[in-house]
């Protein structure tokens, strides 16, 4: 990301002015701030949900400005795995059915379970296996679970035929304290047997530590600018 | 999206070959595996949809159906019969008494034009009728014996006794009745019953025929016609019960005894109209013009067919007053599975979202529910062809003895698949306006509903 400017309405405050942020591939970025301070608006530039108003956002060397909105769909789901807070699966499908739904949309994923896994449906149970799934869930419809064992559910779905990025939006904000610790072990474990970036957010700063990189999100009031008579309130971030 | 060669090539064992096969398939079918199990997962709601749409279904066709039969049965009232002949009046006015028994004839037509008609060469038969007596508000029908004989209905049905035999045709068995079936039922009446004819048809009953009772000698089979709601006796007997009778009343002072009337020369001086077959139908038109040119009495000949068709604009409007209620059916099916998948939007707009995150985009959620659309409406087409071949297989005997029509099981006519059609295509429209609404609103939510 360079430069990247982003408002939410035009002529209005911008969330980010001048923004720049590299990720490479495995580093595991903790991003935190407070509500409403952009976090999740960062993650969805990143994805190529939303566009920049100005600036470039390349992912694996693509402007993501380029590509129609069916392109971005698609080359998010080739590269890109999710996890949201909550809601994460279809409640009516089983787990392994949910977990196997970016392999239905994406060939890419899908080819790259086969390989990691001789078919997409081992590499699927693979995954569940290693993010501490019994097999005895895997035919479950998805709203039998736990919300434990729905985001263990949806962080095998997310690495799934090895994105090379992995968003995650607040996903331990649901569970306790314990489990948030081991669902985010179980997580930094496998992103980083597949090599995948991983871009975490979280309000929750306990949890910082165990990232290799942070960002913090931030409105600091360093006074208004005026350019072309409009006031920018300008968001600044720090990077430890 | 087409398959790799990769996927043959990797599937080792047949069992990963099929487990591959239910992962791997074109984005179409994806999209259709995913509308199936997410309908099936709201059955509760979508059965009744669904049913609404088979309702409408069965009625459109339904009433389609029996409209056609329906008017079949109607034109096929008389069949058989290539001319009626009557006083001169307005064709359908002689098809509604000759045929159908309802209202009056302005004039009767003398015995000696019978006579005459029975004497040209291109007439095979000829039957006359003689109307003007009821039987507790059912039409009396002077004939002869050979009504039963040249009488057809339907597709050639001819006249059958559900118990006796027909009135006979002298002396002896003069005051014979024989009722149509609904007659029968209604008067239950049986062989052997004794009946007293009133004068005048309808609401006009002056007086009783009371001293010359009726026997009945047979009851016909139910036949869908006006028929069956006729009682039949012989040419002779209205002669009879008519001897004492002067100007419609029974003459002050004079009477003759039933058995007494025998004695006297019953052949009839008027009767109301004549059935005529002729020995081939090619010469039907220039019967008709020699009838209608027939220099010592008005007579007009009608062909039953074409009358028949007249009168059924007619009657045939309330009929297509059915139709569009059932279209109007139809629509409201429509415009409820319409209602109920929008209204069902909002809750599955995570599930909506879901998928997005997962790499569908806008349009295959569009698609996704116009697929679901138009399952529904196949699957409410489909379930109403069922109810309507089970309902009409049910319904077949009832309709056939209560009214004679004789339905066709699950003949289709081209207006019928036609309406079907368009029921498809109008549900295909239908299930648009939620698939815009879902693309509008994944496109807004994104990956995560803001709810």
């Amino acid at each position: 990301m360079r430069d990247v400017r982003f408002a939410w309405e035009k002529g209005r405050a911008p969330c980010f002015s001048g923004f720049s942020l590299t990720v490479k591939a495995g580093e595991h970025w903790f991003i935190h701030g407070a509500s409403g301070s952009g976090k999740s608006t960062l993650l969805n530039l990143a994805a190529g949900v939303l566009l920049p108003d100005a600036g470039v956002i390349r992912l694996l060397d693509q402007d993501l400005s380029v590509l129609s909105a069916s392109g971005r769909d698609r080359f998010r789901v080739d590269h890109a795995g999710f996890i949201f807070q909550q809601f994460n699966l279809i409640p009516w499908m089983s787990v392994l059915d949910n977990t196997l739904l970016p392999c239905r949309f994406s060939r890419r994923r899908r080819q790259q379970a086969e390989a990691a896994g001789g078919d997409a449906r081992s590499e699927a149970k693979r995954l569940l296996c290693a993010l501490d799934m019994e097999e005895a869930l895997w035919r479950q419809p998805a709203m039998k679970l736990s919300i434990g064992q729905q985001q263990r559910a949806a962080a095998a779905r997310a690495l799934l035929g090895r994105p090379e990025l992995i968003i995650a939006d607040e996903p331990t904000s649901s569970l306790d304290a314990d489990r948030q610790a081991i669902f985010l072990e179980l997580l930094r474990h496998e992103c980083a047997a597949s090599g995948a970036a991983l871009l975490f957010v979280s309000h929750d700063e306990r949890l910082a530590g165990r990232f290799t990189h942070r960002l913090r999100i931030g409105r600091q009031e360093t006074g208004s600018r005026k350019q072309n008579g409009v006031d920018y309130a300008q968001y600044t971030t720090t990077v430890d | 999206m087409p398959n790799t060669p990769q996927q043959s090539i990797d599937s080792g064992s047949q069992s990963a070959a099929s487990s591959a096969r239910a992962v791997f398939c074109p984005l179409s079918s994806v999209l259709c595996l995913h509308a199936i199990g997410s309908a099936w997962n709201r059955r509760g709601t979508l059965v009744f949809t669904v049913l609404a749409i088979a309702l409408a279904v069965t009625l459109i066709l339904g009433i389609e159906r029996l409209r056609a039969d329906a008017r079949a049965s109607f034109l096929h009232s008389v069949t058989g019969v290539d001319l009626v002949v009557g006083a001169r009046t307005g064709p359908v006015q002689l098809m509604l008494y000759s045929v159908f028994r309802m209202g009056g004839a302005t004039h009767d037509i003398g015995y000696e034009s019978v006579q005459w008609v029975m004497r040209d060469p291109a007439v095979a038969w000829a039957v006359p009728l003689a109307l003007g007596d009821s039987l507790r508000g059912f039409p009396v029908i002077g004939t002869t014996p050979d009504y039963f004989r040249y009488f057809r209905f339907g597709t050639g049905g001819e006249l059958t006794f559900a118990e006796g035999r027909a009135f006979g045709g002298d002396v002896e068995t003069l005051y014979e009745a024989v009722p149509g079936a609904e007659v029968a039922a209604r008067l239950g009446l049986k062989i052997g019953d004794a009946i007293v004819l009133a004068h005048g048809s309808g609401e006009n009953v002056t007086s009783e025929h009371a001293d010359k009772p009726f026997r009945i000698a047979g009851v016909l089979a139910a036949t869908g016609t006006p028929v069956d709601r006729s009682v039949h006796v012989s040419l002779a007997a209205i002669e009879a019960i008519h001897l004492d009778w002067q100007g419609g009343a029974p003459t002050p002072g004079f009477s003759i005894p039933a058995d007494m009337a025998r004695k006297f020369d019953l052949t009839p001086r008027t009767v109301t109209a004549i059935l005529v077959g002729l020995k081939s139908r090619t010469a039907v038109f220039q019967a008709q013009r020699r009838i209608n040119a027939y220099r010592d009495e008005p007579l007009m000949a009608v062909l039953p067919g074409v009358a028949l068709d007249e009168l059924w604009q007619i009657v045939g409007l309330a009929a297509r007053a059915l139709s569009v209620v059932s279209f109007l059916a139809a629509a409201t099916g429509l415009a409820g599975l319409t209602a109920v998948i929008l209204a069902s939007l909002n809750e599955r707009r995570r599930e909506l979202a879901i998928l997005r995150a997962n790499g569908a985009r806008p349009r295959d959620i569009f698609l996704l529910l116009a697929i679901e659309g138009i399952l529904l409406t196949t699957l409410g087409l489909a379930v109403g062809l069922a109810l309507l071949a089970c309902l009409s297989a049910l319904a077949a005997p009832w309709l056939m003895r209560a009214y004679g029509i004789a339905i066709q099981p699950l003949a289709l006519s081209a207006s019928g698949l036609w309406s079907l059609f368009s029921i498809w295509m109008t549900g295909l429209a239908a299930s648009l306006i939620p698939g815009w609404r879902a693309y509008r609103l994944s496109l807004a939510d994104g990956l995560q509903p803001r709810l």
